[in-house]
């Protein structure tokens, strides 16, 4: 589920800085609002900070060097997620107030600034408008159309695709793994309300699609495979076609896999 | 008799234990007073009758409702926000000394020009 307010103010962002195809340039948003961007060269570790410098009555947000850090897509994220906290309200006066905030485990103050912060984020680079378009042309998207749609806004896959499935219609889910054990399950609401809240298993199943990417380090395209519900839920008595669609990230090691749940919708209470 | 369907197995399940346990006093000659003289008394149940009433509640669940994934998947796989992990994944529980130092460093090169920028703007 997405957050409405949260939207609407990512929108305005946008909109007020003429952002509204892609790739949002944030050094724009960042100009207009004069906050100063500072890349850190030393940055393993680290993935950005925001902080109020009283002394010049102005914010600086320091974020990995593109030079030294491996993913330009993450640390667009991570400046939109700073730019997050300047925007939302209540977090810019915790920041004036004296609190400055690094992204990194150990030194959040609050779980639920962080969550809002990453929410803005993604809906700052992904409008949901843009989501909504395409939708409109067909109820669904292949994980294909959503690494695209990454690629234009230059958003991370994986962001695209939490994207997704947390604004669709469709029965899907994402299940990001690395070496064959699931790290991430998002499901989207209509797989929830299905009973597909957890999956199964902590591993990736034989014979799926992640499977075999993770088996052969060759295939770089998408790798797609059908089956049913009871591959990746083993605990559900009911049973569904399923459909398999799965890519791997880059050389990290990730593999993202999009389950896309077909059923009557009468099944649906 | 409720119409939930849940509800109707465990009282025909308690019908049917409190059936078996008066079976034996051959309830054609039981009146309803001494029903209710047992029903108030303690009842210390056999370790058969026990066995039993575990098995009517085990078949009970299996027949009503999906099995669960462990408390350890459910961990796992539920976070306040799907993105923190992106953001977070492999990050290190506190910033480097020398990223801080570069921080610092930058900080007062940024406040020295800020400054300048300042007293040239007045």
């Amino acid at each position: 589920m997405i957050n409405r307010a949260i939207e609407k103010l990512a929108d305005e962002v946008r909109a007020s800085y003429g952002q509204t195809i892609a790739p949002v340039n944030l050094e724009v948003i960042a100009e207009g609002e004069s906050i100063s961007l500072v890349p850190i060269e030393k940055s393993e570790g680290f993935h950005g900070r925001i902080e109020f410098l009283r002394e010049a009555a102005s914010f600086v947000i320091y974020y990995p060097d593109p030079n030294f850090a491996p993913s330009r897509q993450r640390i667009r994220f991570s400046i939109a997620h700073e730019l997050g906290h300047y925007f939302i309200e209540s977090h810019r006066e915790l920041l004036v107030a004296g609190k400055s905030h690094d992204s990194t485990p150990g030194f959040i103050c609050d779980n639920a600034l962080e969550v809002e912060a990453d929410e803005f984020a993604a809906a700052l680079l992904i409008p949901v408008s843009h989501i909504e378009q395409r939708l409109r042309r067909r109820s669904f998207m292949t994980l294909a159309e959503i690494l695209k749609m990454g690629d234009d806004w230059q958003s991370s896959a994986r962001s695209a695709a939490i994207r997704y499935v947390r604004y669709t219609g469709e029965a899907c889910a994402m299940v990001v793994s690395k070496q064959g054990k699931l790290t991430r399950y998002i499901p989207s609401d209509e797989a929830d309300g299905l009973g597909y809240r957890f999956t199964g298993t902590k591993i990736v199943p034989e014979s799926s699609a992640a499977h075999r990417l993770n088996n052969d380090p060759s295939k770089h395209e998408v790798e797609e495979s059908h089956s049913t519900t009871k591959r990746w839920f083993p605990y559900l008595r009911d049973e569904h076609d399923l459909h398999e669609e799965s890519f791997r990230l880059g050389g990290s090691g990730y593999v993202l896999t999009l389950l896309s749940i077909s059923y009557d919708e009468d099944e649906r209470e | 008799m409720s119409d939930d369907p849940k509800a109707n197995r465990e009282e025909r399940a308690v019908d049917a234990l409190i059936t078996g346990a008066l079976h034996s006093w051959s309830p054609k000659d039981v009146s309803e007073a001494e029903v209710n003289e047992f029903l108030s008394s303690n009842v210390e149940l056999t370790e058969s009758e026990k066995a039993a009433l575990k098995r009517v509640h085990e078949q009970f669940l299996a027949g009503q409702t999906n099995a669960e994934p462990s408390n350890e998947f459910i961990e796992e796989q539920t976070m306040e926000s799907p993105y923190m992990a992106m953001n977070r994944e492999n990050a290190k529980d506190q910033v480097a000394a020398e990223t801080r130092q570069e921080v610092e460093r930058k900080r007062a090169e940024l406040l020295a020009k800020l400054k300048a920028k300042k007293r040239s703007a007045g």
